[in-house]
């Protein structure tokens, strides 16, 4: 699918990555993963959770709309005491209510109801000494995952709407959580986001409170694990479309960026011309047709988000970053002496260039090639880039 | 046919009120799309959560209708009633401004439509201290799974709803729609071109697009099918006719209707409806409706662009580059570039043809049919022809007459006036209808208005003069209106023409009709013709044809091969031929011997050719003559240029002044006189000609050149317009001042993208101008070390190395001023005693200049030691003392070396520096 988090039997097996967070789970830690953005981590983690190893259970809390401390808490809070978690410990240990309810008690002011968690005191405010008192609460005999997706979205928030002091006291709240070693035994954390952790938080100068997190990557497919995913997805369609091997290996070199969100674009307009044309087997010309089509103003919606993300940045960086991703579609490649040179561009003497660079490369804009030049990662949107980006700038 | 036992067939509008059995039974189109949208939703039982889909389409395309179609699937299946839960928001829910209201508008639906499992749902919502969509939520959500229910939203114009929600609202949907299985969102959306510029919907990307583009034929026929069984069996008995044996007629109609449904169903139902117009009411609302959008477009369109998609909106058919020039008077490369960059934002789209010129119409065919209603003029046929079209396709052979009589027979008290106008101007443009029977509908029309007393609807109503029936032209006829307005025929005509002449095998005149035609195919027909003749009239149309295509030489063969003894025709096209050539000398003869024979109207091209030739007298001579006969307004340029040239200063003031009178809107004679009056030297006149002149053009470069040079001196400020405009018109090298006024004026934020647009036009040196004038100014620092760095990035030379010396002081960067300085001396100090160098005279004084800032900025050393590197202490005596003044400390005596003739220069030097460590800080 491409657009909402797949799971079940829609979910695309990467064993690979899968097994690389089993690995780095099994040595204890808490891990961040860092990927660009439609890689596909929050399936990949949601896909865990619903199949842990045996001495695993997960929680997956999204905190993209916590702009404050004490939502960002109340939001995973509340999380724990829904009832599918609940439940699923509950099969684990068999605890009855009024359990659940003495662990609710464990932190102090609150109460629980439909709605959610509610305070006697509208001055109070969660923080992760309140986290980790329900923790403490949670004995159960495996280990409680917790993943935070959207996590750097919340510490961005923080520092925008507050300040970077309550940034730097957010984070060093969450380090305490980490590094506390009771809490080690039994919880670890899983942090994601679609903006790169590691960048904001070097932007903000707070990157020796994150070295505690262990960094996994999740790369785009390999070439044999992508012709695999063009089965799993064709074998989905209720069309009746045969890909030769030869139209699958040339539908990949038109996405040349092996994930899987852009393989399956292209497969879907394809599938639709397929079906307009009645055609049952596609050759390469039509591939092209189809890859044309992504750029009609029917398809705008699968790329607009690219320039609108970066409406986060502030002005000028989305100036350099524009600027740079402008170049990098016109020239196909941009050398580090050449961005340097932009860089010193005065409009972006202020700025710190660095910061917006590594966003767009983990973002997933462009990447460094092996010749040492920046490049677009997908040529799918390298393309739509040059041809439609410079209108809405 | 029964038309006054229309059923409520399908509804065009509000088809969420449709009655759910007629939307079922009428449903007969984006049936694909309801398929895959509804395995979507059968399939799932929601365990996980699920995919959200976005129907996105047109407005017309079907959105609502299928929106409504799969709720009712949802709703009336028996596996899914038992646990999913449509709830349908209709087109405009005005109430739901903010996420928490959405939620609660979701709790109202459900304690309305099951009640008794969700007593006290909405209550408790509703209940809430604060205003927080996620407490909202998850009280919904507790409730949805005590009930063990799920819920399936379907929310037309979902985008429009997104609007209203805040960033943190955003983020809250997205994290439940991501996370909640008990949800399942498919909302609809309007597709317009200016939504691709609107990036406000962030949403897009986390859902799976359908899009519902125009429909294709089979679907077309569908959906006429399905109007044509409401009406009856002789509809459906028409459309199979129509099916069997005109299925290209679906394939028209459906390109008439751009595969719009709602755009088609209103056309049928127009027809079908007759003058009692019901369908009139929706047109309009639909209209209306679709008016800020499409004025936004309108509006959004560039200066150059309006006339042009205004010329084609008004034609409604196809239309060329040519005839696009022609309508809009601009040059055919301006309108070729600019129907590139309208068919690049979808406004426009081409259709190919057959040659090498294609053919442009409105791409979306709703918003022409918006166009001309709203500003087709009144008496123009043009403004129903979309129906016209309409009717024509549809009812074929004597059908239309047919109908035609019947909406004369039902004209009466219940008629609708608007409605009925419309409908009987439609009829009236018809070629297919003859004369008599559009004076009946004329007369009944009239009638009717009148007496209903909508009197005033008559001058909408079309008069039948131009629309004779091109059934009913004769060949005569034909050939004469031919004669007259040549390719201003209509193709309807024209190919009837070339019909009947080719049926009577007049192959002269075929040839001749054929001549003037602009496609290749033609003139080779015509060649083809021609050829085999051997008479002189078919010669001389061949010539005539070579001269239409300039191809000047085998006309000339022809003329000249042949004697044509005593015609002036011939005489006329050689002359002609000789001029297009340049061979002023052999026209002219040919016009004089032209004029010998009785030729009467040559007395311009006689003047063209004098003035090329250099002879203005006889210039001025001809086009006296010419105007004599007519008033025509290239004579007039012509005689008063002649006059200008032979200094005829006043007599070309007198004339100009009188074309103005005639031509009051032509531009030029007032540039003209704009021009007079300066040589005069009356600025006051000139200064009035000029600004009357860009009145009528706004194009003129000369009118905005003698304004602008006007207020340049006199208030910049009121220069910028028209130095703006000369730019506009690709003077570009009015950039520098436009540059330097706004520097003037402070105003720094226009300068980057003008200096942009000097440097692509190659100049260059714009930068350099640009940096000094802030120098000049004292002011934008860091913008003119911009600018300087970039001139000399641009243009390394003598003036831009100099100015960036000077800035980088300025600005403190010492390093690189004196990097520079370094390579500026090595460079140019050998040059100082160069008398032939071009720079030699700007030389000492620039050096001065730049030696005196360096100063000015306390860089003794530095000067000191480029003084005496390069030798110049005696060259710069005064500047010398002056800086060993500065240096007493280190050279004490020095200073006291000086003639005391020099002191006082030696103290005008210091003062200087002073006032640049000043000004310069």
């Amino acid at each position: 699918m491409t657009g909402q988090v797949v799971t079940g039997s829609k979910y695309f097996p990467r064993e690979k990555d899968e097994s690389k967070v089993w690995r780095r789970l099994n040595k204890g830690g808490h891990l961040l993963i860092l990927a660009p953005r439609r890689v596909g981590k929050t399936s990949l983690l949601r896909h865990l959770e619903h199949n842990p190893k045996e001495e695993y259970v997960f929680l997956y809390s999204i905190v993209q709309s916590c702009s404050t401390e004490h939502e960002y808490y109340k939001a995973i809070i509340e999380n724990l005491f829904k009832s599918d978690f609940t439940n699923k410990i509950n099969t684990l240990k068999n605890w009855g209510q009024d359990k659940i309810d003495a662990i609710k008690a464990s932190i102090k002011d609150v109460s629980f109801c439909e709605a959610g968690m509610t305070f006697n005191d509208k001055d109070r405010k969660l923080n992760h000494h309140d986290l980790k008192a329900v923790l403490n609460q949670i004995k159960i005999d495996k280990k409680l995952i917790l993943v935070v997706d959207e996590f750097p979205d919340v510490l961005e928030k923080i520092n925008a709407e507050h300040n970077h002091a309550a940034a730097e006291s957010f984070l060093s709240g969450c380090r305490e959580l980490w590094q506390d070693p009771e809490l080690d035994k039994k919880v670890q954390f899983i942090f994601t986001g679609s903006i790169g952790l590691d960048t904001l938080v070097n932007k903000l100068n707070l990157s020796d409170l994150i070295n505690a997190l262990n960094t996994i990557s999740v790369e785009p497919l390999k070439n044999d694990k992508a012709i695999e995913f063009i089965d799993f997805i064709t074998s989905e369609s209720e069309e009746d479309i045969q890909l030769t091997a030869e139209t699958k290996q040339y539908l990949l070199n038109k996405v040349g960026w092996l994930m899987p969100y852009y393989i399956e674009l292209l497969w879907v307009s394809l599938e639709d011309l397929c079906c307009d044309e009645e055609i049952t087997t596609p050759t390469n010309a039509h591939i092209d047709q189809a890859y044309l089509e992504l750029f009609s103003q029917n398809n705008r919606s699968y790329f607009i988000h690219w320039v609108e993300r970066l409406n986060r940045l502030h002005a000028t960086e989305r100036k350099f970053a524009l600027l740079l991703l402008q170049k990098i579609s016109e020239q196909n490649e941009l050398s580090v002496q050449e961005i340097y040179n932009i860089q010193q561009d005065n409009q972006f003497k202020e700025i710190n260039c660095s910061y917006v660079r590594d966003c767009l490369e983990h973002d997933g804009y462009m990447f460094f090639n092996s010749q040492q030049k920046y490049q677009f990662t997908s040529p799918l949107l390298k393309d739509w880039w040059r041809q439609y980006a410079a209108r809405n700038l | 046919m029964q038309l006054e036992t229309y059923k409520e067939g399908i509804k065009l509008y509000n088809s969420q009120n449709t009655s759910k059995k007629q939307l079922k039974e009428n449903f007969v189109i984006r049936l694909t799309e309801f398929n895959k949208l509804w395995r979507e939703i059968s399939k799932s039982d929601m365990q996980n959560p699920e995919q959200h889909f976005i129907v996105q389409g047109v407005r017309g395309s079907g959105k609502t209708t299928l929106l409504s179609r799969i709720a009712l699937e949802v709703e009336d299946d028996e596996s899914l009633a038992s646990w999913l839960i449509p709830i349908v928001f209709k087109e405009e829910e005005y109430g739901i401004t903010s996420l928490f209201t959405l939620w609660e508008r979701v709790c109202e639906e459900l304690d309305e439509s099951h009640k008794n499992l969700f007593t006290g749902l909405l209550d408790q919502v509703e209940s809430l201290e604060e205003i927080d969509p996620k407490q909202a939520f998850n009280i919904l959500n507790s409730y949805l799974c005590k009930t063990e229910k799920k819920i399936i939203l379907f929310i037309d114009n979902l985008v429009e709803l997104f609007e209203h929600f805040n960033q943190k609202e955003q983020d809250t949907l997205r994290e439940v729609l991501i996370t909640n299985n008990n949800i399942r969102l498919i909302g609809g959306s309007s597709i317009s071109l200016e939504a691709f510029y609107d990036y406000k919907a962030p949403f897009y990307q986390f859902f799976k697009v359908i899009t519902l583009k125009g429909l294709k034929k089979k679907e077309t026929t569908a959906l006429l099918q399905k109007l044509s069984e409401h009406n009856g069996e002789e509809d459906q008995q028409k459309l199979n006719n129509l099916l069997n044996n005109e299925p290209e007629k679906i394939e028209s109609i459906r390109r008439l209707t751009g595969g719009i449904p709602r755009t088609l169903v209103i056309l049928f139902n127009i027809l079908m409806d007759g003058p009692k117009g019901k369908t009139f009411n929706l047109l309009e609302e639909t209209i209306d409706q679709t008016t800020p959008l499409y004025k936004h477009r309108m509006d959004d369109l560039s200066k150059q662009q309006k006339p042009i998609v205004n010329a084609i909106a008004l034609n409604w058919d196809a239309i060329s580059t040519k005839e696009i020039a022609e309508k809009t008077r601009l040059n055919s490369k301006q309108v070729s570039a600019q129907l590139n960059q309208l068919e690049q934002q979808w406004i426009i789209e081409k259709i190919p043809t057959n040659t090498k010129n294609n053919l442009y119409a409105l791409k979306e065919r709703f918003f022409n049919i918006w166009y001309l209603m709203r500003y087709g003029r009144r008496q123009d046929r043009k403004k129903v022809i979309w129906l016209t079209r309409f009717f024509e396709i549809w009812c074929s052979g004597d059908e239309l007459k047919h109908r035609s009589k019947q909406f004369i027979q039902q004209l009466n008290h219940d008629s609708h006036p608007q409605a009925s106008l419309m409908f009987a101007n439609a009829l009236i443009c018809s070629d297919s209808l003859d004369s008599e029977i559009k004076q009946s509908i004329f007369t009944n029309m009239n009638n009717f208005l009148e007496q209903s007393g909508n009197g005033k609807l008559n001058k909408e109503l079309l008069s039948i003069s131009n629309t004779k029936n091109k059934l009913e032209y004769d060949l005569s006829e034909l050939f004469k209106l031919w004669s007259i307005k040549k390719n201003m025929l209509g193709i309807d005509l024209k190919q009837k023409l070339i019909s009947l002449l080719q049926e009577s095998n007049q192959d002269e005149t075929l040839a001749l009709v054929l001549s003037f035609e602009d496609d290749a195919a033609s003139f080779l027909q015509a060649e083809s013709l021609l050829k085999p003749l051997k008479t002189e009239s078919s010669q001389l149309i061949l010539a005539h044809a070579y001269f239409q295509k300039d191809r000047y030489d085998e006309s000339e063969a022809i003329l000249t091969k042949k004697v044509y003894v005593n015609s002036y025709p011939v005489e006329l096209l050689l002359a002609d031929i000789y001029r297009m050539k340049g061979d002023y000398s052999s026209a002219i003869k040919h016009y004089l011997n032209a004029s010998d024979l009785g030729a009467k109207n040559q007395f311009t091209a006689l003047a063209e050719c004098y003035f090329a030739i250099e002879n203005y007298e006889l210039a001025e001579r001809y086009a006296k003559l010419s105007l004599e006969q007519e008033e025509d307004l290239f004579t007039y340029e012509i005689m008063i240029k002649a006059l200008l040239k032979q200094r005829k200063i006043e007599k070309a003031l007198s004339l100009s002044l009188i074309a103005i009178n005639l031509f009051p809107k032509e531009s030029f004679f007032y540039n003209l006189v704009s021009l007079l009056y300066s040589i005069n030297e009356d600025h006051e006149n000139e200064l009035k000609y000029a600004e009357i002149a860009v009145k009528y053009d706004t194009d003129s470069s000369f009118s905005y050149t003698v304004l602008a040079s006007h207020y340049l001196i006199k208030a910049p400020a009121k220069a910028i317009p028209f130095l703006t405009k000369l730019i506009e018109l690709e003077e570009t090298q009015y950039l520098h001042q436009l540059i330097e006024v706004y520097i003037e004026l402070n105003d720094i934020n226009k300068v980057p993208a003008l200096l942009e647009q000097a440097e692509a036009a190659q100049h260059l040196e714009v930068y350099n101008t640009a940096a000094w004038q802030c120098f000049e100014n004292v002011n934008f620092k860091p913008q003119a070390l911009e600018f300087a760095t970039k001139a000399l990035e641009l243009q390394p030379n003598y003036e831009s190395e100099h100015t960036y010396i000077a800035i980088a002081l300025w600005n403190n960067k010492l390093e690189q001023a004196t990097e520079q300085m370094n390579l500026f001396l090595a460079e140019y100090s050998n040059k100082l005693d160069d008398s032939n160098s071009d720079d030699a005279n700007n030389l000492d004084t620039d050096f001065i200049e730049l030696f005196t800032l360096f100063l000015a900025k306390g860089q003794t050393h530095l000067v000191d030691n480029w003084l005496k590197e390069f030798k110049l202490t005696e060259r710069f005596k005064p500047l010398y003392y002056a800086l060993m003044t500065l240096m007493q400390d280190k050279y004490p005596n020095e200073v006291l070396r000086m003639g005391a003739e020099l002191k006082e220069t030696v103290n005008e030097v210091l003062a200087k520096i002073a006032a640049l460590a000043e000004k310069y800080k």
